[in-house]
């Protein structure tokens, strides 16, 4: 079976191949079999991969430590849960579920265009090809899943404990979905640069696409942030660590792309900024593949160092030109067909919230390669943590989340000063109003009260905008309250699912603004029956207990969790230390008491059983809870505007008159 | 073309402002909620004897938290993890974090300055101990560059902005979804929709 899985890898890189040559054969010859052919070979590259996946898969799961990968990562007593997601655990996997997520894509695109956009195909499928050629070869000569070991061990060295949580099933997963989605808009347009067809054809052809890889990023940048908060080790949900950068980079510039585009699509505005934004969006996908595997920054979420590095850098560079170089032969047809009227317009805003989003792009990288930079030029070691990131992405996010409040305030053309204050009284009166309150409850911490106050006038205006949604449905259609707001997401979802979305990102920032102003710890040993106060809890040592499984040895401590007032019992708490087989260091599960309000965060440091004694760190963790659910409802109006639905043209254009109703009020 | 009476227009703008206002209420009510209970309460831990810390111990406990957290906040752990001496401490299982807590906090009781330290540590460490760089000499690139690039990015603005309005004369492009929208128009749509249901 492993000789299969070898066979099938190697014959996708030679089909991958094909599929390039053929495909610009097709070009060359305006044959259209050759161009056929070409994404027939996508297709079979998707067969390939996946019958490589399933061998690796099934090797896996029958424990054939013959294989250097699966006796690398897994062991007899993992899980079949865990087995299973130890495929993309490794380096040489996950390449693999880059590139099979890749081929299945690349399928999808053969079969959703076999009768349209037949003269953008050539080139995409072209572009496709060369793009699986890359992975399938790291594969082949670099990265082999499948290379073998010359002595059978008895026993796999086991999935890293860190690794043992449900977020390694789903994090990588979908980071992967995103980040090999954001392929997709590339190769349509590097074809529309090609071949000059720059009109909207491409545009909607990948605005699903481009949806989705942004959705399945937020998801996975949301799950991973939620797995390294409750599994210790991986430093907290968000660390502004180098591959947690190169993560949130795409998805920043996707959803730069996804607001720009509006523009194109509505004036056939800022092409030009489209098409770089599409390719940066996809060369971010690949710089983060290259952070994470390269070994250039540290980062405790980086794969083992690898020599697969220059050759994703050199395909970095090759991208890099050939889109510079397309667009800059395309300009004079990149040109606006429109002008933008006034400075001071939704178009404009659009243009200055893009901006943004790019500078924060740009900060983020400039600081993620900032100690590579300073070592070349200085020879010297400097890191680049959180004080600086929340230094200067923070001003800047802070001008995007005012943009997102005074956007939807703004008409289309040309905003006129009495309608922007008429818009504007509303919300500016919440903010002031949310001034006032939180100047009142909260001393110092002057930052966190602006902030607060801003966050009460952007979240008006979102609100202001559905109910002049829902007045208007109201009126025009007599639905009720309930009906007409659901009618809004069914029947404008582009719009007001995005409102869904900044609220949501509203909520999340909200969230990580209260819990960084607010979050404070205790340190204390017990002995059993001893108590400590942290915060408007008291906890109580009940027992140290151990538990034995194939798999580990842990020291459970159970604490009871009273309120501190009213010394009335509101939880119970099992913190523990695993000591794993194979792993040297022991690792720490930690016990949460999670509440709309705080969460309580508890670390087992030491435990001694016999002495009956265990040293813990406490831990109040304010508005997390707020992080979540922010996360859950960005992503949950991104799916109201990614989901496909098919509805009657006169509600369309009803609901288009809706839409601009209520926006012109 | 009918505009709407006037005494509806005045009752839905009231009736818009307290909707608007409730829910903004609602939303500091939601808001306040977290925020109080979190304040930062007076640290209750059972004294403590066997953290493994030595004399270290009754150190970290008793500094000023104000300093100790900024430094900890701002210098970096060594162990490896590229995390700060603060996020280390809580999200790993680190020893090195604790132990170097434990001399920033002795520094503090020994009265030395924010500066002071951060010069001990960089002796000690390397600059890499800094969780940022200095704004000073080359270091200053990785500030000033940002906004560099920020400006930069105003100005193509500005300069595309003021293109397009020389242009506008020649647009001969209909603008498509932007029409101008007021109360004549919509009571247009809405006998338009009212019909055809």
């Amino acid at each position: 079976m492993v000789a299969v899985g070898r066979f099938a890898i190697l014959l996708a890189l030679a089909v991958s191949l094909y599929g390039v040559v053929a495909a610009l054969v097709g070009v060359r010859t305006r044959r259209e079999k050759a161009v056929r052919s070409a994404e027939d070979a996508l297709r079979a590259v998707a067969i390939c991969l996946t019958v490589a996946s399933i061998v690796l898969f099934r090797a896996l799961l029958t424990h054939d430590f013959s294989l250097e990968y699966v006796a690398q990562y897994s062991s007899r007593s993992l899980s079949v849960f865990y087995t299973i997601s130890s495929f993309w655990a490794g380096q040489a996997g996950s390449l693999m579920l880059w590139a099979w997520v890749l081929a299945l894509y690349a399928a999808a695109v053969a079969h959703q265009n076999r009768h349209k956009n037949r003269d953008l195909m050539p080139y995409v499928a072209a572009t496709l090809s060369a793009v699986t050629l890359l992975f399938t070869f790291l594969l082949a000569f670099s990265q082999n899943p499948f290379a073998s070991l010359s002595v059978i061990p008895a026993d796999g060295q086991g999935l890293n404990p860190l690794l043992q949580n449900y977020g390694q099933f789903f994090h990588p997963i979908t980071v992967y979905m995103g980040y090999v989605g954001f392929t997709i808009p590339f190769a349509f347009c590097i074809a529309a640069l090609a071949t000059g067809n720059l009109g909207d054809a491409w545009v909607k052809t990948v605005r699903k696409w481009t949806l989705w890889a942004w959705l399945f990023l937020g998801i996975g940048i949301v799950f991973g942030g939620r797995w390294a908060y409750v599994e210790l080790g991986w430093g907290g949900y968000w660390a502004w660590d180098p591959v947690e950068n190169a993560s949130l980079m795409p998805w920043l510039v996707g959803t730069a792309y996804l607001h720009s585009v509006m523009i194109q699509e509505k004036k056939g505005m800022l092409k030009i900024w489209n098409v770089s934004l599409a390719v940066g969006a996809f060369v971010l996908a690949l710089f983060g593949t290259f952070l994470t595997r390269s070994g250039i920054v540290s980062s405790v979420h980086a794969f083992a160092e690898s020599n697969v590095g220059p050759y994703l850098i050199a395909a970095i560079l090759l991208v890099v030109l050939v889109s510079g170089w397309l667009i800059v032969y395309r300009l004079p047809e990149l040109r606006s067909e429109a002008v933008m009227e006034s400075a001071f317009s939704r178009e404009a805003s659009f243009l200055l919230n893009n901006l943004l989003l790019v500078a924060i792009t740009f900060a983020v990288f400039w600081g993620t390669m900032f100690p590579v930079i300073a070592q070349a030029v200085r020879g010297v070691e400097v890191s680049v943590g959180p004080p600086f990131f929340e230094a200067v992405v923070g001003p800047i996010g802070i001008a995007l989340i005012a943009l997102v409040g005074v956007c939807p305030l703004l008409a289309w053309r040309k905003a006129t000063g009495r309608n922007f204050r008429r818009n504007f009284r509303t919300p500016f009166a919440a903010g002031v109003v949310a001034l006032g309150v939180f100047l009142v409850i909260i001393k110092g911490h002057r930052g966190l009260v602006g902030f607060l106050a801003l966050s009460a006038f952007v979240t008006t205006t979102i609100l202001v905008e559905f109910y002049r949604g829902a007045k208007v449905r109201r009126r025009i259609r007599g639905e009720g309250w309930t009906k007409a707001l659901g009618r809004l997401f069914v029947f404008s979802p582009r719009r007001y699912g995005g409102y869904l979305v900044h609220f949501g990102v509203i909520l999340l920032v909200l969230g990580i603004a209260i819990h960084m102003g607010f979050k404070h710890e205790t340190r204390a040993t017990l002995k059993i029956g001893e108590t400590a106060r942290v915060g408007g809890y008291t906890l109580r040592l009940d027992s140290i207990t151990t538990s034995e499984t194939p798999a580990k040895f842990a020291l459970v401590a159970k604490l009871t969790v009273l309120d501190a007032k009213t010394n009335k019992r509101i939880g119970l708490m099992r913190p523990e230390k695993a000591f794993y087989e194979n792993q040297e260091q022991p690792t720490t599960e930690v016990g949460i008491r999670s509440t709309v309000v705080e969460d309580l965060y508890v670390i087992i440091e030491s435990a001694d059983p016999v002495r009956r004694i265990a040293s813990f760190a406490f831990l109040v963790n304010p508005a997390v809870f707020w992080v979540w659910f922010g996360g859950v409802i960005m992503l949950g109006g991104g799916l109201i505007v990614a989901w496909p639905m098919r509805r009657p043209e006169k509600e369309v254009s009803d609901a288009r008159e809706t839409a601009a109703a209520s926006s012109a009020r | 073309m009918l505009g709407r009476p006037q005494r509806h227009r005045v009752r839905a703008s009231a009736l818009g402002r307290t909707f608007a206002l409730s829910l903004a209420g609602a939303a500091v009510w939601l808001l306040a909620g977290p925020v109080s209970p979190g304040l930062p309460a007076p640290l209750h831990g059972t004294p403590m004897a066997a953290r493994g810390m030595g004399g270290m111990t009754h150190a970290v406990l008793h500094a000023p938290r104000a300093s100790l957290d900024e430094i900890t906040s701002r210098l970096m752990c060594t162990c490896g993890c590229s995390l700060t001496l603060a996020a280390c401490e809580v999200s790993m299982a680190c020893s090195i974090a604790p132990r170097m807590k434990a001399e920033a906090a002795a520094m503090i009781e020994d009265g030395l300055s924010t500066d002071e330290i951060f010069d001990a540590f960089v002796a000690d460490y390397g600059e890499r101990v800094r969780a940022a760089p200095t704004k000073s000499g080359f270091n200053l690139v990785a500030w000033v560059f940002p906004f560099l690039g920020l400006a930069v990015g105003v100005g193509f603005v500005v300069i595309a902005l003021v293109k397009w309005r020389g242009r506008e004369g020649d647009s001969a492009v209909a603008d498509s979804v932007s029409v101008p929208v007021d109360s004549k128009y919509l009571a247009a749509i809405e006998d338009e929709v009212k019909r055809g249901m």
